[in-house]
């Protein structure tokens, strides 16, 4: 029996809605982890491993750990240990229909700023503090202010960045109606 | 020994472990998924610390091999940037204006007071250009004040990054004195000042003089970050030959 695309992203989350951006981040995640480790080319890789662990999971393996992106990262793992590389011929071809949704990281640095300011005046005071503390170098200081340890500040600042970025790719996708780049995910 | 200290992070992420390590720490992370918030918030700041040119100068070296020489990383350099000037510009934009703050006191008392000291600025900003083309007047020199010296020996410093310096506020111009190498013997010398990722931020003619080659950079250009100063030669048989290069790094 072949599995729906929804039934497959179920993996990551029952919500079909929820599911779909939990893949959109669980990509992202990957591209991330490709460049750590120094790939060439993380997006390829980071398709390449979406695409063994959902083939795998069509023929019938099973996910035994809670959260299924620790699946994907150590499909990741193996992909850097054997060295793959994309044939792009070939990956072109099989490669199923990409999301068509920019990327905030192929917004020129002039774009990513009047997007971001967009989305930054509508952040609540307090988060925009902290934020502004963090650039300007004073983050500690306000950590402390707010009973904050390092490591949580450091997080919720991450996660406050992820949550722009992620309002600034939506008013870019709805803004700009032609963009050449994608986020290239491969679709399960 | 625990995974994932600061430390050990720092270490992954400009690709300072040995294999052994590089591995543990990946397995744990494919057991535990949550582990990569922790290793993408401290890159996050890494990265940011690098754009503000707070980067610890032992690191400097490394972080700029690794993250400025590939694509997708620079990238990531580029993201930081932009996050600082939005985050800059908004501030500005959200810092109200004085009359919306003194009209927004709620003393009457404090508003009046601060309303008088208000007139007061006004006049004074009315008349000043009056008393200051005054036939007698004499103009105060900004010279001093407005113009910052640095004296810049070729190569690294002990550390790696250069000679650090601070602009205080109302720097218009940098003086560069450049130290010449010995084997320098042109009459005149063009300057460019670069980034990691800006090859050409400034270029211009340096005056020669004894063992230095003068060069005045305008303040504005020199935000936080590091620099490199390359010193070109304009004689018959060195022009556009690199004579030295001089390593900056400029604070906030």
């Amino acid at each position: 029996m072949t599995l729906s695309q929804t039934q497959l992203l179920a993996i990551l989350d029952p919500d079909p809605g929820r599911a779909e951006e939990r893949y959109v981040e669980l990509h992202q995640k990957l591209v991330r982890y490709f460049e750590w480790n120094r790939a060439a080319e993380p997006e390829d890789m980071a398709q390449e491993a979406l695409k063994r662990g959902f083939t795998r999971l069509q023929q019938g393996q099973k996910i035994t750990i809670d959260d299924a992106a620790g699946y994907f990262f150590g499909i990741a793992r193996n992909l850097v240990r054997e060295g793959w590389t994309a044939r792009k011929e070939e990956s072109l071809e099989d490669q199923e229909t990409p999301a068509a949704q920019p990327s905030f990281r192929n917004l020129n640095p002039s774009e990513q700023v009047v997007f971001l300011r967009q989305c930054l005046r509508d952040l609540p005071e307090n988060d925009f503090e902290m934020l502004m503390a963090y650039v300007e170098g004073n983050g500690q200081a306000w950590g402390r202010k707010a009973g904050l340890e390092p490591g949580t500040l450091r997080l919720r600042i991450h996660r406050l960045r992820k949550r722009l970025e992620s309002m600034a790719r939506t008013r870019a996708s709805t803004s700009v109606t032609k963009k050449p780049e994608t986020d290239g995910a491969f679709r399960p | 020994m625990p995974l994932g200290t600061d430390e050990q992070i720092v270490r992954y992420l400009l690709d300072e472990m040995n294999g052994e390590e590089r591995s543990a720490l990946e397995e744990h992370l494919s057991r535990e998924p949550s582990f990569f918030e922790v290793i993408a918030s401290a890159e996050d700041d890494m990265i940011m610390r690098y754009v503000r040119g707070d980067l610890e100068i032992r690191l400097l070296p490394r972080f700029t091999e690794v993250y400025l020489n590939s694509p997708s990383k620079r990238a990531r350099v580029e993201q930081a940037r932009s996050l600082q000037q939005a985050v800059r510009d908004t501030a500005r934009a959200r810092k109200p204006g004085l009359f919306s703050r003194l009209f927004a006191a709620k003393s009457p008392g404090f508003r009046v007071a601060m309303l008088s000291a208000a007139a007061i600025l006004v006049l004074i900003a009315v008349l000043w250009p009056w008393w200051r083309n005054r036939p007698f007047s004499q103009q105060p020199s900004l010279q001093d004040t407005s113009q910052l010296r640095v004296s810049l020996s070729p190569g690294l410093v002990r550390g790696g990054a250069g000679v650090q310096i601070s602009l205080p506020s109302g720097t218009r111009q940098v003086q560069f004195e450049l130290t010449l190498p010995k084997q320098a013997t042109d009459e005149s010398y063009r300057v460019i000042l670069k980034t990691p990722e800006k090859p050409d931020v400034w270029s211009g003619l340096a005056v020669h003089k004894g063992l230095t080659a003068t060069v005045r950079i305008p303040a504005n250009l020199l935000v936080a970050g590091d620099y490199t100063l390359e010193l070109q030669g304009r004689g018959a048989d060195t022009s556009g030959e690199d004579i030295a290069i001089y390593y900056l790094r400029v604070m906030k």
